[in-house]
């Protein structure tokens, strides 16, 4: 495999320093170009992964590999990488402390943990994305960074003693030794602990309920962009190297599935409960997001092939519905959402697709990844998932109901009920702020080829 | 299977014969409209133009005062457009084959299992006719918003996209995503536009439909997983044979998303309260068609596949059929709110629907085709008309709105029409309808065909009773000044009124010299496709002197214990239904 394959993570790298170079070296009014600059690399890194990746091989001696997992994951990644970008574009003030070098180094995080073929630079990979995801939300919010900070390293402490525990008793660091030295004779007590403590401490990346302070409380607490990195990136990287953990210890899957089909039913069942009881709509988004993590990890907990499929399906609708909710949603509530629709009707309406996306409406992108992750439930006998998933989908629907009832059943202060000629506060279209939403019909109408490149990735985690 | 040869069986007598439309003896001629269109994307443009135009009344710019009823316009012609269509497919389509028609099919998510799959026969084509006429008059009825018309529109058209594809979804994640999809858009219109209770109402209903969702959601996963199939195309799992108990398990699940829709008591919470609180063009809507879905659900899907789990629930269907017609009545004798009382009255036709699937027999299960095209004008009718009185009243209590016969004439008479309609009275539509359900479920489901019965003469106790207060009592003088029906009312009531006539005048269709003409016949629609269906549950005749004592020759328990002399149901599509009726009519 030549060396070329990597070039999306040089594009991506590459821009990350150039960003933070240009800071330094360029004039001040460059800088607002820097937001333009940075969504035309990054959608030139996609354009490379597609037209690259599908090239499969490794490099350093079998220490990087594209596969279709990794070509699916990096995609996916890139897509919610641009949105974010788009996102951001639409509120210059979030820019002015130059937070995008960091979220191009979450996404380059992700990639190294996709292609990764060891668990340690599993860890590595999502050590990275987690540092500059927090980097990100901190830089404009430094206490709630700070606490950001604690959060994740005791996941990072969990996740380190779990990998080390699992490269002692494989006798290997990679993953496909893992797979070789595991068998289902191997699964005893400090095992089965060692798998807990590791994937706990994915959770705590992932979201998943009771472990979802970064994803929720820490996104509600910085910017948009910042809760877009924690709540839709680093997610989306964690969702990743839970995947090609699993994939690793299929053959002691009795030391994982369980917890994990719990810690599934606890986020659905939660993030449902709260979205609906939520008081703003970037709450509400918060809170989808935590129920729609349960939905990726109960398609995991399957353990086979059509369950991780339905899990990647449902992980790249997330990344586009999550790292650009929180920009669309901003800090309005109540009233000022009825305002928010006469104002900006578009960026109104890409609130709402995102907000059913995620809560798995229908037609929308989430519910057909949702749909395939509960056909592998039903066939894997996780009937009780299925049903708790199903509980929480329609909470969920509730609680995007909720905020569709503010936003556009609701009279705003500022609008005139009757009467001629009175004056309308100024409306503002910007196209851009529908570019999510766009995003996320254009996942779902594109299903077929989507789902299509999902199966074929969990068919390179070789799943059964 | 003839109808009137299962009449026969059942020892029915010559005046119940003749009052019930058989089909016509021979093939439909020449039909208005026939090969003036041969779309093969008719049931596309059907499901998704109604969408389409939902997003261009999202998209286009605010309309100048004085031209407040832009999106009412859309509305209006895109459901007439609509309504041509289906006119033009029902009368196009060939009444005397079984199988699908307009078919279309492609690829969508192979990997998963599924296409992009329409098609429709004559059940479907029942209901794609009544959500035409339903959503024009529903449309009508909207003539009054004005407060956020364009959400309004553009959620009410998202609805009726929805129902059609529900109607002609043959690939089962379609039908679930249509389904589903009709939710949203119901529960916000309800939410915006609703009575003082709305938020209550949206808030009901959500909990039911998405119960009801996600029992449909997994009864589909379940049948998909037992049959091993690979895809969710109804035909392909309509084969699977899952064991008895996870037959039965799906069949609740199913009856479960139902009834829920339907409703039935205990599922009704939500109708009691979104056809007390909704505006008038939602009332229709959802009386109208959304509720229908869920009985289009039990013959599609509970009785038309899970044969086995349809006659172990058909004893509970019909109890829950029964319970909800008397529940209905003594509900609505003991309200005093004009709209309650017409939304209790609203949830009979429903109840006699899932009598005729009690009932599982071929009578029965074309009554109950045909009576959810006819019980959902009549729940329209009465629900629409209740609303729009207490509209015109600014009144809902009985008290306050009473004695308005002579001072609101059209909408006390249309109200009436409305309740007969209910009652299922001669001349209108529900008639035959609920006539074939009776006569077709008394024998199998005798309990409950009574108690349905008794139901329907406390009903009309109630109905009296609401008539002389509310048309004929004596006004309050308390009470507001009230307005006769507008015209659009009139045209929205009198599209439901015309509907219910025309079919209870003519269900087999109007003919010229033997010819049909105009419109080849409601009960020519439904019944091969309906006759296909109940097969399965015809009685089987006993075995003649002449034949052999083989094991095969002897009735299976599951079927009705007293054989029947007709002929063994065929699914063979080619005879035509009437065939064996002509001479089963001739003493």
């Amino acid at each position: 495999m030549r060396t070329t394959a990597l070039a999306p993570e040089v594009v991506i790298l590459g821009t990350s320093l150039l960003l933070l170079l240009g800071r330094r070296v360029l004039p001040p009014s460059y800088r607002a170009w820097f937001g333009a600059a940075a969504l035309v690399a990054a959608v030139v890194a996609l354009g490379l992964e597609l037209w690259l990746g599908a090239a499969v091989g490794t490099l350093f001696d079998g220490g990087w590999q594209q596969d279709r997992f990794a070509l699916f994951a990096k995609a996916a990644l890139l897509l919610g990488l641009i949105v974010l970008i788009a996102s951001s574009l639409w509120s210059p003030s979030e820019l002015e402390e130059n937070p995008l070098p960091a979220v191009f180094v979450v996404a380059f995080g992700g990639m190294v943990a996709a292609s990764a073929t060891s668990l340690v630079a599993l860890w590595a990979g999502l050590e990275v994305a987690a540092l500059a995801a927090i980097a990100v939300a901190g830089l404009s919010a430094r206490e709630a960074g700070t606490r950001l900070l604690l959060t994740s390293a005791v996941g990072a402490a969990l996740l380190a003693v779990g990998f080390a525990f699992l490269i002692a008793t494989a006798g290997d660091a990679s993953l496909a030794g893992l797979r070789t030295a595991l068998r289902p004779s191997s699964v005893n007590l400090s095992l089965t602990l060692a798998v807990l403590l590791t994937l706990t401490g994915v959770a705590i990346r992932l979201g998943l309920a009771p472990f979802q302070w970064l994803a929720v409380e820490g996104g509600l607490s910085v910017t948009p962009l910042g809760a877009g990195a924690l709540g839709g990136l680093l997610v989306g990287v964690a969702a990743i190297v839970a995947a090609r953990l699993l994939a690793g210890l299929e053959s002691v899957n009795m030391a994982w599935w369980p917890w994990l089909a719990v810690l599934s039913a606890a986020a659905m069942l939660l993030g449902g409960l709260r979205a609906a009881t939520a008081g703003s709509p970037r709450a509400v988004a918060a809170w989808l997001l935590v129920a729609q993590v349960g939905w990726v990890s109960a398609g995991l907990a399957a353990h086979d092939r059509r369950g991780s499929a339905g899990a990647l399906l449902v992980m790249g609708a997330l990344l586009l519905a999550a790292t650009a909710a929180p920009a669309l949603a901003r800090g309005e509530e109540g009233l000022q959402l009825a305002a928010l629709r006469r104002n900006q009707p578009l960026r109104a309406l890409g609130l709402v697709v995102l907000l059913l996306s995620l809560a798995g409406a229908p037609p929308l992108a989430g519910f057909v990844g949702q749909f395939a992750v509960a056909a592998e439930l039903v066939r894997s006998n996780l009937a009780w998932l299925l049903a708790v998933g199903l509980l929480g989908s329609l909470l969920s629907v509730v609680a995007a109901v909720r905020v569709i009832r503010l936003l556009y059943l609701e009279t705003s202060p500022d609008q005139p009920r009757t009467g001629r000629g009175a004056r309308m506060p100024e409306r503002t279209w910007s196209p851009v702020t529908l570019v999510p939403a766009l995003m996320v019909l254009l996942y779902t109408l594109l299903a077929n080829p989507i789902s299509g490149l999902a199966l074929q990735g969990a068919a390179a985690l070789k799943l059964p | 299977m003839s109808l009137v040869a299962v009449l026969h069986a059942l020892g029915a007598g010559a005046p119940l014969m003749a009052a019930i439309p058989t089909p016509s003896a021979t093939p439909a001629q020449v039909n208005f409209g026939a090969n003036v269109i041969g779309f093969s994307f008719l049931l596309s443009l059907l499901v998704w133009g109604p969408a389409v135009m939902a997003l261009v009344t999202a998209i286009v710019p605010e309309p100048r005062t004085g031209q407040r009823r832009t999106f009412l316009g859309i509305a209006f012609w895109t459901n007439a457009a609509a309504l041509a269509l289906v006119i033009i497919g029902y009368s196009q389509l060939q009444a005397y084959t079984s199988g699908l028609q307009f078919e279309e099919k492609l690829p969508w998510l192979p990997s998963l299992g599924i296409n992009y799959h329409l098609g429709v026969d004559g059940i479907g084509m029942a209901l794609l006719l009544l959500n035409g006429l339903v959503g024009l008059a529903a449309t009508l009825a909207s003539w009054d918003v004005r407060e956020g018309a364009r959400t309004y529109f553009v959620m009410f058209l998202l609805v009726q996209a929805a129902i059609n594809g529900v109607a002609v979804s043959r690939d089962l994640f379609m039908l679930l995503l249509f389904w589903a999809a009709a939710t949203v858009p119901v529960a916000v219109l309800t939410a915006g536009w609703g009575g003082p209770r709305r938020s209550a109402a949206a808030g009901r209903l959500l909990a039911y439909w998405g119960l009801g969702t996600a029992a449909l959601m997994a009864g589909i996963l379940i049948l998909y997983t037992a049959a091993g199939s690979s895809d969710f195309d109804l035909d392909t799992l309509s084969k699977a044979a899952p064991s008895g108990r996870l037959q039965l398990i799906i069949g609740i699940l199913f009856a479960v998303a139902a009834l829920t829709r339907l409703p039935l008591v205990p599922f009704h919470g939500w109708a009691r309260e979104l056809l007390a609180e909704a505006p008038a063009g939602v009332v229709v809507l959802v009386a109208g068609t959304a509720s229908r879905l869920g009985g289009y659900v039990l013959i599609r899907l509970l009785a038309g596949i899970e044969h086995d789990a349809s006659r172990t629930l058909a004893p509970f269907l019909g109890a829950l059929a029964a319970l909800t017609v008397l529940y209905a009545v003594v509900a609505a004798l003991n309200t005093s709110d004009v709209r309650r009382l017409a939304a209790y009255l609203a949830l009979i036709p429903g109840g006699v629907t899932v009598l005729g699937v009690a009932g599982l027999s071929p009578l029965s299960l074309v009554g109950t085709v045909m009576l959810l095209f006819a019980g959902g004008l009549a729940a329209a009718l009465v629900a629409g008309s209740a609303a729009t009185l207490a509209d015109r009243a600014q009144a809902r209590s009985l008290g306050l709105a009473a004695g308005l016969a002579g001072r609101t004439p059209k909408l006390s008479w249309l109200l009436l029409v409305g309740c007969l309609a209910v009652l299922g009275v001669p001349f209108l539509a529900t008639f035959p309808s609920g006539l074939m359900v009776f006569l077709g479920s008394v024998r199998t489901q005798p309990g409950a065909a009574i108690a349905v019965l008794v139901g329907l003469l406390l009903a009309a106790v109630a109905i009296a009773r609401l008539m002389h207060r509310v048309a004929f009592g004596a006004p309050n003088p308390d009470a507001p000044t009230p307005a006769d029906a507008s015209l659009a009312d009139s045209w929205y009531l009198g599209i439901l009124v015309g509907a219910l006539l025309w079919v209870g005048l003519v269900p087999s269709g109007p003919k010229l010299f033997g010819i049909p003409v105009v419109d080849p016949g409601l009960v020519n629609i439904v019944n091969t496709t309906t006759a296909d269906l109940a097969s399965a549950y015809a009685p089987t005749p006993l075995p003649t002197p002449a034949s052999s004592p083989s094991p095969s020759a002897s009735p299976s328990p599951s079927t009705s214990p007293s054989p029947s002399p007709s002929p063994s149901p065929s699914p063979s599509p080619s005879p035509s239904p009437s065939a064996s009726a002509s001479p089963a009519r001739s003493p």
